[in-house]
């Protein structure tokens, strides 16, 4: 586990989703990385019953298999076993949720010496909303130590033009970054593109 | 009477007349008698005998009791029927002869029953069983037959006890209450059975269980064996052969009988590098006469050797190798390092000789095992106790968490993979077991490294006395870790110059931690160690020169362990230092080259040159010349370090 940055990607234009997916990772090859398997995020929103503004997101990412992460509309958070998506099953009735309105993001996972580059599409349901690109420097815990480096190696991979941002609520984190905060990011991102207009194509 | 007979005549045969005829009436018809019965007959055939005659040697012959019932039988219906022509014409007083009879008899059987009554108060209990003999005899003949009857029977009971009774105190006093004493020592053998194996009695007989599977194993064998109790034959021939007999027999399974051992090898093509046994050496033998604490003990040393090798032939099938391991028949062989062999095999003698066979058998492995100087106690105990390792896994799981689940992990850090948030490569990790076949290929492939490494030590250090190799080994070791020392020295200057070097053997690799905070790590070949100590040596004596030099209060001038310049050398690189005496006349160049060796050269400095018109001042005749090399084995000294010691001391005082 080390410090992760999600980014979006804007789809080229004249290209399809797809096509801009396969350049980047064909970009990934050219660099040296290698496939190593496939990759989803998916997330999960819970409603409280009618009336009642309360919502749980629960995201599983495939990185952490045994691991559901849930994050509240109070911005409280719980990491737990995946056995908690069995006992959110229990509480249909308080909590229910619409397979519908399931985000994901799938993809390829690819390696290169301690970098882990994922690009995956963002659907929800059949419908794909966009590209994000996460890339992770696995050697280190502590944000500030290394990104530098993680933006190098991404201005190296996505263009020189490419100024990834550190997320907000990392910025002044002292701390050990956790795999919570990668999901997080993911979470704003879904959050993002949720309340975009589908695209045109 | 064959219809198809081939002759082709019918013979019509009729059977005879069977009964006989009563009367033939008037008009010619045959009234044919009733045919007996069997008892009637029999009655009838007993009036043909004179019971009188043979009476007396009757009453005394009761070892065929068949016979004299029947002819008891034959007595009664004789004397109590009373219509047999020949008793009426032969003996008149015969009314009174048997009421006599009768009496005598009664009071004898009285007399037994008596006895009987007495007798009965141990097992066997016998009683006499009165009988209605049916038949179509008379109710009156009848009873009286059955008395009789009775009587005789009582009587053949009694005589039976009494007959017991006698042979029991018979053997009692001959051979000095053996029997007693044994049914006594069985219950204590039995006892001390108890305390040592688990036994439990299935019908009427004692199961005992030999297998692991109350300390965690699963192997399908049961190992069940029976206890009995020894009859008196195998006791009598026990003592013939002069073996103290025992009164317990236990019954081991076929499969379980003999000795086994595992034999654990480690081969670098025809050579023996090391070996184990798995076996108790004083039981390399087993005897059917042993006592049964030993046979078990056998029997379930061949078990556990039986599990042991099912449970590494089964890894072996199922573990991917670069080179696959090899399971034929009772070995399993895999390779350690390139050239280097494992082999496991299972060895199972079933020869279950008597005890008088042992000793030769004995003295002939005897020998085999004295010969194996190289066998390695780690391997053996490693054996056994990652078996052991393995039941004990096996049997104690962690607490499940809630304690109410069935299911658990094995692992309390698997448990907590989801909320620890692991990801897939430490989840993977928590995974991965190791089995007992991969742990003892990391053994025996530190043993191997260990091996070479001493090897080569050894024989450095052997063949090189300047400098000197001193090689400490660390007494606690581990099976997968050894830590060598190696000191490099002197004679004489052991404080000047002192090249220590630490290599920790692994099993994959020899780490090699030097004086100057280097690590290297070689490989399994023996070349990568020899390389790196002839290194060390050369880097040695240059240190131990410019050591010296600096307590000769010699000026240095160059110092380098990594020479860029000159011939390069076939292996590392060469060093050097050059120092100049205090006086600054004379200045001396060590280079030391891995395989060549030390060369010294000495910068002349008197260099006469002619005085020419151009150069005047004097200063320049002191101009150095070249070097000039030193022919180190004509200068006196014990060592290299000696020799330099010598040499710069006289250049120094020139």
């Amino acid at each position: 586990m080390g410090v992760t940055c999600v980014t979006q990607w804007p789809v080229a234009e004249g290209k399809s989703m797809q096509q801009t997916v396969d350049f980047l990772t064909k970009k990934a090859e050219f660099m040296g990385a290698t496939k190593t398997g496939t990759f989803a995020v998916d997330c999960d929103t819970f409603h409280a019953s009618a009336g009642n503004p309360k919502f749980i997101n629960v995201l599983h990412n495939s990185e952490y298999p045994k691991t559901t992460f849930s994050i509240t509309d109070s911005n409280s958070t719980l990491v737990s076993d995946t056995g908690f998506d069995a006992i959110l099953q229990k509480l249909k009735g308080i909590y229910s949720t619409k397979m519908s309105s399931r985000i994901e993001s799938k993809g390829k996972r690819y390696q290169l010496a301690d970098f882990i580059v994922k690009v995956g599409i963002v659907s929800i349901g059949s419908s794909n909303r966009g590209i994000l690109v996460e890339v992770e420097y696995t050697p280190c815990v502590i944000l500030q130590d290394c990104w530098p480096l993680l933006t190098e190696f991404m201005q190296g991979f996505l263009g020189n033009g490419f100024v990834p941002k550190p997320p907000s609520n990392l910025v002044n984190k002292v701390d050990v970054y956790q795999p919570l905060d990668t999901i997080n990011q993911y979470l704003e991102h879904f959050n993002q593109f949720r309340k975009a207009q589908v695209p045109t194509r | 009477m064959d219809p198809s007979d081939h002759t082709g005549l019918t013979l019509s045969v009729e059977s005879l007349q069977e009964f006989q005829v009563q009367e033939i009436g008037l008009d010619g018809q045959e009234t044919y008698a009733k045919p007996l019965s069997m008892s009637e007959n029999l009655a009838k055939l007993a009036h043909k005998i004179d019971f009188s005659e043979d009476n007396d040697d009757k009453k005394g012959d009761e070892t065929r009791p068949s016979t004299s019932v029947k002819e008891k039988e034959e007595k009664d219906s004789k004397e109590g029927v009373g219509t047999s022509f020949q008793a009426q014409q032969k003996q008149p007083w015969e009314a009174v002869k048997t009421k006599l009879r009768d009496a005598l008899t009664e009071v004898s059987v009285l007399y037994d029953v008596v006895n009987i009554a007495r007798m009965n108060r141990e097992p066997p209990y016998q009683y006499m069983v009165l009988e209605k003999v049916s038949g179509e005899t008379t109710p009156t003949t009848n009873e009286i037959a059955v008395k009789l009857l009775e009587k005789k029977k009582s009587l053949e009971g009694a005589a039976k006890i009494l007959h017991a009774g006698a042979v029991s105190m018979k053997h009692t006093s001959s051979s000095d209450k053996k029997a007693l004493v044994e049914q006594k020592n069985f219950h204590d053998e039995l006892l001390r059975l108890r305390q040592c194996w688990r036994l439990k009695r299935v019908g009427n007989s004692i199961l005992g269980d030999l297998s692991f599977r109350t300390s965690g194993s699963r192997f399908w064998h049961s190992g069940t064996f029976e206890v009995t109790k020894t009859t008196e034959e195998e006791f009598e021939a026990a003592e013939r052969r002069g073996i103290q007999p025992c009164s317990l027999k236990v019954t081991v399974p076929s499969d379980l009988e003999g000795t086994s051992y595992i034999r654990v090898l480690i081969q670098e093509g025809e050579a023996e590098i090391a070996s184990a046994y798995l076996m108790h050496s004083r039981r390399s033998q087993i005897s059917l006469d042993a006592h049964w604490q030993e046979r078990l003990e056998a029997a379930q040393n061949v078990l556990f050797c039986k599990e042991l090798f099912a449970q590494l032939a089964r890894e072996a099938v199922q573990l991917k190798a670069s080179i696959p391991h090899i399971v034929v028949g009772n070995q399993i062989i895999s390779s350690i390092i390139p050239g280097v062999q494992l082999v496991i095999r299972l060895c199972h003698d079933a020869n279950m000789s008597s005890s008088h066979d042992v000793t030769p058998n004995f003295l002939q492995a005897a020998p085999v095992r004295e010969k194996n100087a190289n066998q390695n106690i780690d391997l053996e105990q490693s054996l056994h106790q990652l078996l052991r390792e393995l039941h004990h896994s096996n049997l104690n799981g962690p607490t499940p968490r809630p304690v109410t689940t069935s299911f658990t992990f094995n692992n309390k850090r698997r448990r907590l993979a989801g909320p620890l948030a692991l990801d897939r490569r430490e989840i993977s990790e928590l995974q991965q077991n190791e089995c007992v076949l991969e742990k003892i290929l990391k053994q025996s492939r530190h043993i191997v490294l260990r091996d070479r490494t001493a090897k080569v030590l050894d024989d450095m250090a052997a063949a090189i006395q300047d400098p000197l190799i001193m090689v400490h080994w660390s007494v606690l070791q581990q099976p997968l870790q050894a830590t060598v020392k190696v000191f490099i020295s002197s004679p004489g200057y052991e404080h000047f110059a002192r090249t220590s070097m630490q290599l920790s053997i692994g099993y994959e690799d020899i780490k090699a931690i030097l004086k100057d905070g280097r690590t290297v790590s070689l490989s399994y070949q023996e070349k990568d160690l020899k390389n790196l100590l002839t290194c060390q040596l050369s880097e040695h004596r240059v240190n131990a020169v410019f050591d010296l030099a600096k307590s000769l209060r010699m000026q240095i001038i160059h110092y380098n362990f990594f020479v860029g310049v000159g011939p390069a050398p076939k292996l590392g690189n060469s060093s050097a230092v050059v120092v100049a005496t205090p006086n600054g006349k004379r200045i001396i160049a060590i280079r030391s080259d891995p395989v060549e060796g030390p060369r010294v050269l000495i910068q002349d400095e008197n260099n006469m040159r002619d005085k020419t018109d151009v150069v005047t001042d004097s200063k320049w005749e002191v101009l150095p010349s070249g070097f000039k090399e030193v022919d180190m084995s004509k200068i006196p000294g014990r060592n290299f370090v000696h020799k330099m010691d010598l040499l710069m001391g006289n250049l120094a005082h020139e």
